[in-house]
């Protein structure tokens, strides 16, 4: 029987979509060397995901490779996305990292800040797309905002969000925070009842 | 079978050359296409070499060719010095769509470049199956491919992962088929992710003409359709649509 | 040299970059993100700049302390924002956090602005308290592009 035991290891933002190959104990036979080349050419990206600049000249170079970056990511799982509603969240994109209204004591937005902010959408499907900020040493902020009630996520490697939050709830105002998993942020968000925040009234259906 | 969801993570025509071309004439064919696409970027190639004084990996890189992109990045062209690439990413549009960017993209490499000989024609599809493991604690690979390594059950427990290429002729239009398919790092939570990259080539009886070889092109994308069909289960069309 | 507390009556105009403005999914802007706030590893204090320096009514100074940042050796970008807060409410923001940070803002003028403000003992590692301070007592915002040259 072919059974796939399901890993839960929190995988590296390199890693994510990519093959997992295990490669075995070093040999010098040409035997072992050519199945090391058969391994190499099955892990390595296509084209269309390669290609990384070895050390970005500048500012300029260094948001350049970050939006293609994550346009490439987000291709990954584009599938599962609606298109408006990602092409539109690409233009949020284009528009934080422009490099006319970058701060230049600010370090780009790291992908593995991106993979954390893009598997927490494909995760809480939010029918509203987040509005987004990012902090001076590379992490993506992706906020919430319906009147007084703010939710703040801040995506930090490895699957991980340090969340903040102020809602009226039963009349009565409240404030948390808390640095969480992803798995678990469905969890500790929904006695907030975040719809309020991820529903989008546009697209509530009428009757 | 068109699928609301495919599952292509990528679609590929490429055709490598029987010559390498000069750079000069790939940088002419990136500069004709450039006002169709949004970016253009030079591609390198990056290799390192250990310095015995320093004892350090030092990077050097060398001129591959240019890739063009659209301003999402899902469409790309890949103009070098001995292979054209068209190239989709997800969400896949269809094949009329990239079909007749492939065209296009061609022409331009040929009022370029010129009559090129060919010595590989190949239309990849690299498919990502991403199944939902609710609380399973396994996925039983049989429940939605017809493709998987297979490996006598007192080995020990079940797979963590595997990587596996199957090589085979098709018996028709001197095709070949390289099928690789593998456990990936899935993108999504709560999914586990298997890869199926089907890719059809020709290296024999190569087409001279432009005519031939979108014709022959088009069949090799319904060769890959049917493949891909064969490999997967009712339960992953499913997840599909 | 006196040191020079601002009056707790008076306020503190902050930079704020495009990318910590708090906006909706449309790019408008609603609001200042906390991490507006937040001390860079190599700051000591916050700095901003003392509003009522400058005469005239709220708004006046408001809009000088903004121009006397864009002559600053601060990079100002066109789709910044500048947050307003005042003095008292600051500290006392602070001093009411679980933190029980107290906060002294002071009067350093600096050679590039005579009017620049050090907020001293500001807390590292706080960001609930960041979020308050952005969501309340320094949630009031001018964008760049609203205060004419």
């Amino acid at each position: 029987m072919g059974a796939i035991q399901i890993q839960k290891l929190r995988p590296d933002a390199g890693a994510i979509g990519r093959t997992s190959v295990s490669f075995p104990s070093m040999g010098t036979s040409t035997t072992s060397q050519f199945i090391k080349q058969k391994l190499d050419d099955l892990a390595a990206p296509t084209p269309s995901f390669s290609g990384i600049r070895i050390a970005a000249k500048g500012l300029d170079e260094e948001l350049y490779d970050a939006l293609a970056a994550f346009k490439i990511r987000t291709a990954a799982v584009a599938m599962h996305l609606d298109r408006d509603w990602r092409a539109k969240l690409f233009g949020q994109l284009d528009s934080l990292l422009a490099l006319s209204d970058w701060q230049v004591e600010d370090a780009a937005p790291t992908i593995e800040s991106y993979s954390t902010f893009l598997r927490m959408l494909t995760l809480l499907r939010p029918q509203r797309r987040p509005g987004l900020g990012a902090t001076f040493d590379g992490r993506l902020i992706a906020t919430w905002t319906v009147g007084d009630d703010r939710l703040t996520i801040e995506c930090l490697p490895k699957d991980v969000v340090r969340w903040q939050l102020s809602a009226t709830i039963d009349g009565e105002r409240e404030r948390a925070a808390g640095e969480t998993p992803l798995p678990r942020l469905a969890a500790v968000l929904r006695p907030y009842d975040p719809g309020r925040w991820f529903q989008n009234a546009n697209h509530l259906p009428t009757g | 079978m068109l699928y609301a969801r495919a599952p292509i993570t990528e679609a590929v025509v490429e055709l490598r050359f029987a010559t390498t071309f000069p750079q000069t004439k790939v940088e002419a064919a990136g500069r004709r296409l450039r006002d169709e696409y949004f970016y253009l970027d030079p591609e390198s190639i990056v290799q390192f070499k250990l310095e015995p004084a320093t004892k350090k990996a030092e990077p050097s890189s060398s001129w591959l060719g240019v890739k063009l992109s659209s301003l999402d990045r899902t469409d790309s062209v890949f103009f070098r010095q001995n292979t054209f690439m068209c190239s989709r990413l997800a969400p896949y549009t269809g094949w009329d769509v990239f079909f007749a960017r492939t065209v296009r993209a061609w022409e331009v490499w040929r009022k370029s470049a010129g009559h090129t000989a060919l010595s590989r024609i190949g239309v990849r599809y690299v498919n990502r199956i991403d199944v939902p493991i609710e609380n399973r604690a396994l996925v039983r690979l049989e429940d939605y491919l017809n493709v998987f390594p297979k490996s006598p059950d007192d080995l020990g427990g079940p797979l963590s992962a595997y990587a596996m290429q199957v090589v085979r002729p098709l018996d028709v239009d001197d095709c070949v088929l390289a099928l690789n398919t593998a456990t990936v790092a899935p993108p999504l939570i709560g999914f586990a992710s298997f890869a199926l990259d089907i890719d059809v080539f020709r290296e024999a009886n190569l087409p001279q003409r432009d005519d031939d070889l979108w014709d022959i092109l088009t069949r090799m994308r319904g060769h890959k359709n049917r493949i891909f069909e064969s490999c997967i289960t009712g339960r992953a069309r499913a997840l599909f649509d | 040299m006196p040191i020079t507390y601002l009056p707790a009556e008076d306020h503190v105009v902050r930079y704020v970059p495009w990318a910590r403005l708090r906006k909706d999914e449309d790019d408008n802007v609603i609001g200042v993100l906390g991490a507006a706030f937040r001390l860079r590893d190599d700051e000591d204090y916050l700095s901003a700049t003392w509003a009522e320096y400058f005469a005239g009514s709220h708004a006046d100074r408001v809009a000088a302390a903004v121009r006397t940042i864009r002559a600053s050796k601060l990079n100002v970008t066109a789709r910044s924002g500048f947050a307003t807060g005042n003095v008292n409410g600051i500290k006392e923001t602070c001093l009411a956090d679980k933190g029980r940070h107290k906060i002294r803002i002071i009067h350093e003028p600096e050679d590039d602005n005579k009017a620049h403000t050090a907020l001293r003992g500001w807390p590292r590692d706080n960001e609930d308290l960041l979020n308050l301070l952005a969501d309340g007592v320094w949630s009031s915002f001018v964008l760049n592009k609203d205060i004419e040259a």
